[in-house]
């Protein structure tokens, strides 16, 4: 290594760290002037006084001008540039010196607020390209103003109750109303309202961009937009979601967007929100009507109008609650109960208030809601003025009614109709409001859907069958003994009529659609005479004394209620309903019943709400709208099913029912 | 009394202006020059400031390829992140709630501020590069030897202590980086846990857990940790540094000052009194240390001035980065890692210290000393045996991300196995045989050291460039971050 003499040395090592301190002092000076006077801020400080012109350069003090609110360790230094934010006299420079636009500022002062809390992003930071392009924090800047109502949203809005609050915009009203109509709440909570299929979405506002997936995004990578396209495919945002895409116009979207990106937990003090949104945060919440609850929670799977969702385009389906079958043969009890209890392992939750959030008139609302769609039958006095045509008649009994009561009306499923004792002890009356309102825990459906005219004719041709009219019989049961009919129903009717009178060989007659519709002298008279061709034999004991202790005991039994929904009467052999079901049945329901491209069948839920009549029917009538099959109807694609087989498969599919669940 | 014609109040007023040019002449005597030989030595011996400096060094010491300034940079650099330091922690709060907000406002309000941060974050990642520099530099001139181990064991444990205090100061900014690359750091030192779930004696002694608690305070990064890495930041560390400094210059005093080639000539006369070959310290030797020191603090100011240190959003402990990296200087080690945590955390970087720390005990030759690479059969051994390390540390990261590990090919594998037998492992076992073999064939302690030293550190500075560059989200490989999949 070559060495130099030390002098030489000297030389080089001087001018170096000459040069080196020279460096120095001149990054040093540098900076002390920067830092002094060339900042950002200082320079649109300068540009404000120039244009404000010189009358406020005398009273203008530079420096950094901040919003400090200590209890929310709020700093924003936003003032220190937007200078003119609070002057109404700024109105007319350019940005960023310009007043604040709208009267916000008058109800929302700067002292008490800042800017943060409405405009987001960093407010500490002073210089504008951090502040514009916040990575991490939302909202992004270019959409910023676009979705400010989001945060008028977070302390104004409510999302259950009128539209007309304080601090509501356009944009939140049409938000509100959509989230409140387009069924989100089916499978998403929101502030302790919904179902769990989904995200809870109450603090979707406060989520930053790591939380979002935005790998498969075409457009810009921004959260609004992650939205915008999750709405049109949520499939393609979130893998494995069963979301089903809406399709909302742009503005419609952005709105409900903004009342999404305010969903904010309420970690602000309580005086920055409006009485609503602090009632609504702790459960005061408005109630809603059955319209609203079917539109809010059950219209995003079951459609807006009940319509449903076919099985063999989406899985899962979800089943046509407007169908005329459905209406016809489900009872209220039944509806009521899928609807608190859900179907467990299905994607239909249990809307019981301790889960859903929703409240118990609520739940009533809806469920009336849900069963109002059921058309409303034609009056008995409408009928019986209405002149019916027997030939016509015997058309839609064959159509409709030989499926359960047989070709002749000799019974099958259904009774036999064309038993002398039955045609002389019905009047008219009981015939048409047994036909209209259908008999509970049997597989006689409401016929709601028939006119005054398809009645009557029924009628007429019915009571072809009797030869001769019988009089008019008004007997009354005067004075029966309640515990005594109730030890002889025990003993005597209970065997072939159910304990609960639910039915079993014979028909389910402790309910109040068949004892409304009876009278006391059809009771005492099938009661005396018995049912010719069945095995309802009459009782040969004393008229008068015994049978209206049972007349007196039934009538007791009218507004009974069980704690569960019994299933009914079941006389088919399982055995050979499984190889009719395996034939027939599993391609569509599933070899173990558990739904393929259609509802499955073994959900425990299911089979505890339905009756085995509510099977029954179904099975018979199919479903219309659906590609449930009549299979007790003639029709080309497939063959009819006895009664007797229909049976089979129905106690086939109760083997799949493990317990009894009680009534929520 | 009568016999002074002076009164003592005359006295007083005598010495005070005498005092004055007193004063003035002791400052003078600096400015002036000094000419005599004793003046020149007492510039050095008698000044506070300079007396731990030698007074007479070898003229060798102004040779600038002997030594590059590097150990000089290493100390004005920990100088200026002393000062640097003090400043910050005017504003500096270290509480979880306010950590990162009194970083911003150190940034956007602070005269100043933003650049005293970034002159902070730059001196204490160039202080890392130059003590590793420094390192090598000592080892490869094999200034090791002669009663010189002790100080190299200071300076490993020096080298540790850089590491810590910059792994410690990277938690207090509280961002997503900060928070993440400690994380990352904090299960790396638990990484024991790795091994006592092979062996299945995880409930009986968790040494991982101890480590970790006794890191973190807590078993995650929070408050606690925090305010243990603030302590030891500002504290503990620099206190330790400091005295270890202090044995680490007053030790190359005691050793004979800087090292040199032993028989070399040089050309530089060495004073003709002494028969010793030195020469005064004042002026030569203090300028070139001068030259260091403003060279370092204008390229640290510059960079300041130029490059802002990084700062992304507020620590969010439910939203990891992806890729979470730890600072530069520990990916090396996040890439063995990678491997296998115990044995890319604890074992391989365990070895690695212990080997850099018994070099000395181990090698004690001592012919070639401060000879760049002893020499010729030095240097081709170096040449040699970095490109063995550089194309086994290519072959052992790429056989994973080609074809997979144990893990990929036998799903049942023992953990115990992958443990044993990883890249990682297999990268440091196939370096130990190397070196080995060097040492067989040359019979030359000094050379097996070179290839092991050489082999260790192209290793370990691959294994950051892939780490640094070709590593993206869950730590696959990538070519380029332009190919990263969008999170």
């Amino acid at each position: 290594m070559k060495a130099y003499p030390e002098h030489t040395y000297r030389r080089w090592y001087r001018s170096l760290a000459l040069a080196g301190a020279c460096l120095s002092l001149g990054v040093l000076a540098l900076v002390a002037f920067e830092d002094s006077v060339w900042q950002e801020w200082q320079r649109y400080q300068s540009a404000y006084v120039v244009l404000k012109g010189d009358s406020s350069a005398v009273s203008f003090s530079p420096g950094i001008r901040q919003i400090t609110i200590a209890r929310l360790a709020i700093a924003d230094r936003c003032v220190s540039c937007h200078l003119g934010v609070e002057d109404s006299l700024s109105t007319g420079i350019p940005l960023p010196f310009t007043t604040h636009s709208g009267s916000t500022l008058r109800q929302h002062h700067l002292k008490s607020f800042g800017c943060t809390m409405c405009h987001k992003g960093d407010g500490r930071d002073l210089r504008v390209q951090a502040v514009c392009n916040q990575e991490g924090s939302f909202p992004d800047s270019k959409e910023s103003l676009h979705f400010v109502g989001a945060s008028c949203f977070r302390c104004h809005g409510t999302l259950f109750g009128s539209a007309s609050l304080s601090g509501a915009t356009p944009e939140t009203n049409l938000g509100r109303s959509l989230i409140g109509s387009s069924g989100c709440f089916g499978c998403h909570k929101i502030r302790g309202v919904g179902g769990v299929l989904g995200p809870d979405l109450s603090e979707l506002g406060e989520k930053n961009r790591a939380h979002f997936r935005f790998r498969d995004v075409e457009g810009d990578r921004t959260i609004p937009n992650w939205l915008r396209e999750h709405f049109q495919d949520p499939g393609k945002l979130s893998p494995g979601s069963s979301m089903v895409p809406y399709k909302f116009g742009r503005d419609s979207l952005d709105a409900l967007i903004t009342v999404l990106l305010g969903l904010h937990s309420p970690d602000l003090p309580i005086g920055y929100y409006s009485i609503e949104a602090i009632r609504e945060q702790k459960g005061q919440r408005h109630v809603l009507d059955g319209r609203q609850v079917f539109a809010a929670v059950c219209s995003g799977c079951h459609g807006q109008g009940g319509q449903g969702r076919s099985y063999l385009v989406e899985q899962p389906g979800a089943p046509r609650l407007s169908a005329s079958e459905f209406q016809s043969t489900a009872s209220r009890e039944m509806i009521a109960f899928l609807v608190a209890r859900g179907r467990g392992v299905r994607p239909m939750p249990a809307w019981q208030p301790s889960l859903s959030g929703l409240l118990d008139q609520e739940i009533d609302a809806v469920v009336s809601e849900v069963r109002s769609w059921k058309p409303l039958a034609p009056t008995v006095d409408e009928v019986m003025q209405t002149k019916g045509d027997a030939r016509r008649g015997g058309a839609t009994y064959a159509l409709e009614c030989a499926t359960c009561h047989g070709d002749q009306g000799m019974g099958g499923i259904g009774p036999i109709l064309s038993s002398l004792d039955l045609l002389s002890a019905a009047t008219d009356r009981y015939l048409i409001q047994t036909i209209t309102t259908g008999r509970r825990n049997t597989a006689m459906p409401s016929w709601s859907h028939f006119n005054a005219q398809q009645i009557a004719d029924l009628l007429l041709f019915l009571r072809s069958w009797q030869p001769e009219a019988s009089p008019a019989n008004h007997r009354r049961a005067e004075g029966g003994d309640v515990a005594a009919g109730s030890q002889t129903f025990a003993s005597i009717c209970a065997r072939c009529h159910g304990i609960y009178g639910e039915g079993g060989i014979g028909p389910a007659i402790l309910n109040s659609d068949f004892l409304d519709a009876a009278s006391d002298a059809f009771l005492l008279q099938t009661l005396e005479r018995g049912r010719q061709h069945s095995p309802m034999f009459g009782l040969a004991i004393t008229p008068g004394m015994v049978s209206s202790d049972l007349v007196a005991f039934m009538r007791s039994m009218r507004d009974s209620v069980l704690d569960f929904i019994p299933p009914g009467a079941s006389l088919g052999q399982p055995k050979q309903g499984q190889a009719l079901y395996s034939t027939l049945c599993s391609d569509c329901h599933g070899k173990y019943g558990e739904g393929r491209k259609a509802p499955a069948l073994n959900n425990e839920e299911f089979l505890n709400a339905a009756t085995n009549g509510y099977l029954l029917a179904t099975i018979s009538l199919g479903r219309s709208g659906t590609p449930m099959p009549a299979w007790g109807r003639q029709s080309p694609s497939h063959r009819v099913l006895t009664a007797g087989e229909r049976q089979d498969i129905v106690a086939f599919i109760r083997i799949w029912q493990m317990g009894t669940m009680r009534k929520p | 009394m009568s016999s002074r014609d002076t009164t003592g109040f005359s006295e007083i007023r005598r010495n005070l202006s005498h005092a004055f040019d007193r004063a003035r002449a002791r400052l003078a005597r600096w400015g002036r020059g000094l000419e005599s030989d004793r003046q020149r030595s007492h510039a050095v011996s008698k000044t506070f400031l300079l007396h731990y400096h030698a007074a007479r060094v070898h003229p060798f010491s102004l040779v600038p390829g002997y030594t590059l300034g590097l150990g000089l940079a290493s100390l004005f650099l920990f100088a200026i992140l002393t000062v640097s330091g003090i400043l910050l922690m005017l504003y500096y709060v270290p509480s979880v709630e306010r950590a990162y907000a009194s970083i911003s406002d150190i940034i956007a309000i602070v005269p100043g501020g933003r650049f005293i941060r970034n002159i902070h974050r730059w001196a204490a990642h160039g202080m890392v590069l130059s003590v590793t520099l420094h390192m090598a530099r000592v080892f490869f001139t094999g200034s090791y030897t002669l009663g010189r181990s002790v100080n190299w064991i200071i300076g490993v444990v020096l080298f540790l202590l850089t590491l810590l205090l910059s792994f410690t100061g990277y938690l207090l900014p509280w961002d997503q980086l900060a928070y993440w690359a400690v994380t990352i750091g904090a299960r790396i030192a638990g990484s024991a846990t790795e091994l006592t779930d092979a062996l299945g004696i995880t409930p009986l002694i968790d040494p991982g857990r101890w480590i970790t608690m006794l890191l973190l305070g807590a078993t995650t990064v929070g408050q606690d940790a925090l305010i243990r890495f603030y302590l030891l930041h500002i504290v503990l560390l620099p206190l330790v540094a400091g005295v270890l400094i202090g044995l680490h210059l007053w030790r190359i005093r005691k050793d004979g000052g800087l090292s040199r080639p032993l028989d070399e000539e040089a050309n530089i006369p060495g004073d003709p009194q002494r028969g010793d070959g030195t020469i005064l310290s004042w002026p030569t030797a203090l300028w070139a240390e001068t030259a260091v020191l403003f060279l370092v603090l204008g390229v640290v100011l510059l960079a300041g001035y130029l490059f802002d240190a990084p700062l992304l959003g507020i620590a969010d402990p439910t939203s990891p980065e992806n890729p979470a990296k730890s600072a530069w200087y520990f990916l090396g080690i996040q890439e063995l890692v990678s491997y296998s945590a115990f044995s890319g955390g604890i074992l391989l970087p365990v070895i690695l210290v212990v080997g850099l720390a018994v070099i000395p005990i181990l090698d004690r030759e001592e012919q070639n000393f401060g000879v760049w690479f002893s020499g010729p059969p030095g240097r081709r051994v170096t040449l040699r045996a970095a490109i063995f390390a550089a194309g086994a540390v290519s072959l052992m990261v790429a056989v994973p991300v080609m074809f997979g590990w144990l893990r990929d090919w036998f799903p049942g594998v023992h953990p115990l196995l992958t443990i044993l037998v990883n890249p990682g492992t297999l990268m440091c076992t196939s370096l130990l045989v190397y070196s080995g073999r060097v040492l067989a064939r040359s019979g030359s302690t000094r050379l097996a050291s070179i290839a092991f030293f050489t082999g260790g550190g192209v290793m370990m500075l691959l294994l950051i460039i892939v780490g640094l560059w070709f590593r993206g989200p869950d730590w696959q490989f990538y070519w380029s971050p332009s190919l990263w999949p969008v999170p």
